[in-house]
């Protein structure tokens, strides 16, 4: 751009320059023009004076007005193209020509000065002398014939003298004017007229000469003429020469203007194509910043940009459960390629609904959208639109040692609804108390938060200390099949809870509230007491499930080695179910207590293996007896052939390891086949049993 | 024989070219300058007794622009050396002063305004004055647009008002256009003016005024170092008694003449310029003649005079 602007400058600078260069050679030339007429005019007039001059010579009587009147003119043009017109230095030769012109001229006008008086002096007797020739007639009573024809023969060699104009004839008229001399009257008034006579002769001799020299010199010596003829001709040359260098000039600045010209349009298309590339990319970068790489909807910024263009808004933040799971299931490529097809089939779903709604791509796995009013018809729009994508089986591309093969896939999903802003904050807020309560969605509102939740957990609270202080925590046993010989093998200890009105409570919904609370603890010991006193008195092998919170307890963990070391027969019996999880921070506690329970004759099982937070190292590290394959997994292991190659692989390593393998959510025939089939050694579910207050029957 | 020989030198020489040309009827000049030169020209301002003007040696109205003096009087009445020619038709000479020694009228107007002995101003004198004068700065300002008036602006607007002063319609001039005879006596009186050889030095609309002549051509012209002639230019013995020739417009109320005023009438003056310049004297007729051509030549006043009366 300081590049254009420069150029820019530079051309109106050329521009002004060849304005006034063009303006320059206008005056230039006109001025050349008149110079040269006046010049020409001096030259003019020189002829006119010479004229003049040689009229005045011929003619008895001039009007000498009309040399002064020539000269005055020509002085005065010599001012002119001195004070002006040859001021320049490209005339400077012409200036001293016309100094010198200057010098002649002068010298010529003081010629003519004395000329005039001369040639007046000369006419003046010229004039008279015939008259006063006559004037002898009329004083002389007998004129005498002699003198009256010398007096002729004198006068007709004056006029031979004048008008030839040849001095040789001055010997003559000098000769004749000697034998004039020699008359003398005896009459004074003869006598008076015979000097006066000789007088004009005289002045005729003596001035002659002068006026001879005078002419001869303004008419043929004088250089003024050839001078003023070399000024001409010295002014043409210079001028010519001013034009070459003008010419030349022109030329060179016509071609560095089209040349400025040419550079500045170049730059400007430049500049022009540079600016749209920009608005281009700019557009570019403005979208993309805006838009979600991945689905290409619009992204999280794109929806705080949008979301303050609604005055009723609807918000659905739509959350796909467990998406990690299937990330670590099937990798990030097929993550990716279930959310661009979850995006699209939402941003679909609405269009088939007809409701002008905006879909985003808020973060990994949630997406937005964002309509208009229509709130009393919320509910059932989100719950036909969790429906729809429960229902769906999305179809995934992906690679199987090569081939490409296509997985369906099937996802369940939560949503949060908001009304009010902010809303990504307050459908979030909904949405996590959803996934608490494992429920499909909810409607944020202010007392659902505030009040109701914490109402509800204070309600399980209350129900956590009625079951702990009347004795209202119970065990329920599923069994664990041996799939080989199909007989139990052990059994599962689970927690369950009676409220006052008799309502078993599910795990799910008070543990985490639990958790928080002082009575976990005892919780936890209340389970590992009852289910020591439930398998005390037999021979079935029985699980407990811990908690990494458990473990890491001093109390819980000093409690366990206390009975375990009590009972060592019951201690041969139990399995500690661990859950690996994110939330485990010291690893080096739980090692420790896995180390001490397996060392007092404890074994250990890894739960919900395969569920997204598994470490293998740290599973090799913990030398687990069983690993428990998480039954999102085997749910799906007969339809699936990802599936089945994630558990045979588990299967796999497992065995080498001497790790025995559970199949945990054994729900139909099907599974239960492909489980045996895969040579996982044990399988739980409700194919095979449910959980029961009641165990140990046979 | 003797007519025979009239004949052919009248024919011969004496060739039917007009050397005298009338004085223009309209002339161009700057009519506001030369109103302002008009109240310069006679206002006693100018010079240094607060008492002597231009026109009081160039009394335009009764003296024909001159002073009828044979020399003029300057300052304190001092008397001068020279006679004052008139300032009537200076338009169409070629040179000033008796000697010539002024190019131009510019160039002339110094030597009265800074002679001692005609206004002995200096020119810072006379801006000084006129300065502060706020009739006269007030008109420079409207004529010239200055705030400050130079001598260079008195000198033009001066220059201005005698480039007005031309004298036409004569009765020879309106002869010279066709428009009125002349009697047989002034018709002879000029042939005369012309045969004697008078017009070699008299010629041009001025009928002198355009050369430099001597006086005392074939009767010795007495000669003394005051007076004002070409030799105290040049110092050629030649220039002795050379003078610029006088005009002869408006000769008869010019008086007295030469250059120091010390021939009282016009009949004497041509007596005398015949007898020093040709060597004898005119009969009665030729001088009757000559004066009543000379006569003829006496013009009208110039429009910016006559325009006086209407202001």
């Amino acid at each position: 751009v300081k590049k254009l602007y420069i150029v820019i400058g530079l051309a109106i600078f050329v521009t002004l320059g060849l304005v006034t260069f063009n303006q320059f050679t206008k005056d230039f030339l006109q001025k050349s023009a008149e110079t040269l007429d006046i010049i020409k005019d001096i030259e003019k007039y020189e002829y006119k004076i010479n004229s003049d001059v040689l009229k005045s010579s011929f003619y008895l009587y001039y009007n000498y007005d009309e040399l002064h009147i020539s000269i005055s003119k020509i002085e005065k043009n010599i001012q002119q193209l001195k004070s002006d017109h040859l001021n320049h230095f490209s005339h400077r030769k012409s200036k001293k020509i016309l100094n010198e012109y200057e010098k002649e001229f002068n010298k010529k006008v003081e010629a003519i000065h004395e000329f005039e008086t001369v040639n007046s002096l000369i006419k003046n007797s010229q004039i008279y002398i015939p008259t006063l020739a006559l004037k002898y007639i009329q004083i002389a009573e007998k004129p005498d014939l002699e003198y009256f024809l010398l007096l002729n023969k004198i006068i007709s060699s004056l006029f031979i003298l004048k008008n030839s104009p040849d001095k040789s004839f001055i010997t003559e008229l000098y000769q004749d004017i000697q034998n004039l001399k020699k008359f003398s009257f005896a009459d004074p008034q003869l006598q008076q007229f015979h000097n006066v006579f000789l007088s004009h002769l005289n002045v005729f001799l003596h001035n002659f000469p002068i006026y001879y020299d005078k002419l001869d010199y303004i008419l043929q010596d004088n250089k003024d003429t050839y001078i003023i003829n070399r000024l001409k001709e010295t002014f043409i040359r210079e001028t010519d020469q001013e034009m070459k260098i003008i010419t030349v000039f022109s030329i060179g600045s016509t071609a560095l203007f089209l040349g400025v010209l040419g550079y500045l349009a170049i730059l400007l298309i430049k500049l022009e194509s540079n600016n749209r590339l920009l608005k281009k990319l700019q557009r570019n970068l403005e979208l993309k910043m805006v838009t979600d790489e991945l689905t290409g909807l619009p992204n999280r910024k794109a929806f705080f940009l949008r979301e303050r263009n609604y005055s009723q808004p609807t918000f659905i933040l739509v959350n796909v459960d467990n998406f990690k799971h299937i990330n670590d299931l099937y990798g990030s490529e097929f993550g990716d390629q279930l959310l661009v097809k979850l995006g699209s089939f939402i941003k679909t779903f609405f269009e088939k609904e007809k409701i002008n709604a905006e879909v985003f791509r808020l973060g990994a796995d949630d997406f937005g959208i964002l309509y208009e009013n229509l709130r009393e018809k919320t509910a059932q729009i989100v719950e036909k639109l969790i429906k729809e994508i429960e229902n769906h089986t999305f179809i995934i591309k992906t690679e199987d040692t090569g081939r490409e093969i296509d997985v369906e896939l099937t996802i369940n999903v939560s949503a949060g609804v908001s009304y009010e802003k902010p809303l990504l904050e307050k459908a979030d807020m909904v949405l996590k108390y959803v996934k608490k309560r494992r429920e499909k969605y909810m409607i944020y509102s202010p007392d659902l938060n505030l009040a109701k939740i914490i109402e509800d957990n204070l309600k399980i609270l209350d129900i956590i200390k009625y079951a702990i202080n009347n004795n209202k925590v119970h065990l329920y046993y599923q069994p664990i099949f041996d799939n080989k010989t199909g007989r139990i093998a052990k059994y599962e200890c689970l927690i369950r809870i009676t409220d006052p009105e008799g309502n078993i409570i599910s795990p799910l919904s008070f543990l985490p509230i639990a958790k928080e609370s002082k009575y976990y603890s005892i919780i936890t010991r209340t389970v590992i007491e009852k289910s020591f006193e439930r398998f005390r008195d037999t021979d079935m092998e029985f699980s407990i499930n811990l908690s990494s919170e458990d473990m890491t307890d001093e109390d819980i963990v000093s409690y366990i080695y206390g009975i375990l070391e009590a009972e060592p027969e019951v201690a041969k019996r139990v399995t500690f179910e661990i859950l690996e999880s994110e939330s485990i921070k010291n690893y080096e506690q739980i090692y420790t207590f896995v180390k001490n329970v397996k060392n007092l004759g404890a074994k250990i099982a890894i739960d919900d293996f395969g569920s997204g937070y598994s470490n293998y190292s740290h599973i090799v590290n913990l030398e687990p007896d069983y690993i428990k394959i998480d039954g999102s997994l085997i749910k799906q292991l007969p339809y699936d052939l990802y599936v089945q190659v994630i558990v045979s692989t588990i299967v796999d390593f497992s065995r080498k390891l001497g790790i025995r393998t559970v199949a945990e959510y054994v729900y139909n025939e099907d599974v239960y086949t492909m489980v045996k089939s895969m040579g996982i050694d044990y399988s739980q579910g409700y194919y095979l049993g449910k959980p029961s207050k009641r165990c140990c029957i046979h | 024989m003797k007519a025979i020989i009239l004949l052919m030198l009248t024919v011969s020489y004496v060739y039917g070219y007009e050397p005298v040309q009338p004085v223009p009827q309209v002339v161009e000049y700057d009519k506001n300058k030369a109103e302002l030169g008009k109240l310069l020209f006679h206002d006693p301002i100018l010079a240094k007794d607060n008492r002597t003007s231009c026109s009081y040696c160039h009394d335009l109205y009764q003296k024909c622009g001159t002073d009828h003096r044979p020399v003029s009087q300057g300052i304190y009445d001092k008397e001068g050396k020279v006679n004052a020619p008139t300032v009537y038709n200076v338009r169409f000479h070629f040179r000033f002063f008796w000697d010539g020694r002024a190019k131009t009228l510019k160039e002339q107007i110094l030597g009265p305004i800074q002679s001692p002995i005609e206004m002995s101003m200096s020119l810072n004198e006379v801006e000084n004055r006129l300065n502060n004068h706020p009739v006269y700065k007030k008109k420079f300002k409207e004529i010239y647009g200055v705030d400050r008036i130079t001598f260079e602006l008195v000198a033009d607007a001066i220059v201005e008002f005698e480039k007005a002063l031309i004298t036409p319609n004569s009765k020879f001039d309106k002869y010279l256009r066709g428009e009125t005879p002349l009697t047989k006596k002034e018709l002879e009186g000029y042939r005369l003016f012309k045969k004697l050889g008078c017009i070699s030095c008299h010629n041009g609309v001025n009928l002198g005024g355009n050369s430099f002549q001597k006086i005392g051509v074939i009767k010795p012209y007495p000669w003394h170092p005051s007076y004002p002639d070409r030799y105290r230019i040049t110092g050629k013995e030649f220039d002795k008694n050379v003078y610029r020739v006088p005009t002869l417009r408006n000769i008869d109320c010019t008086y007295p003449y030469f250059h120091d005023g010390s021939v009282q009438t016009l009949e004497e003056a041509v007596q005398l310029m015949a007898y020093y310049n040709l060597g004898f004297r005119l009969s009665a007729d030729e001088l009757d003649k000559i004066i009543a051509f000379l006569k003829t030549l006496r013009g009208e006043l110039p429009q910016i005079l006559k325009n006086e009366g209407k202001q």
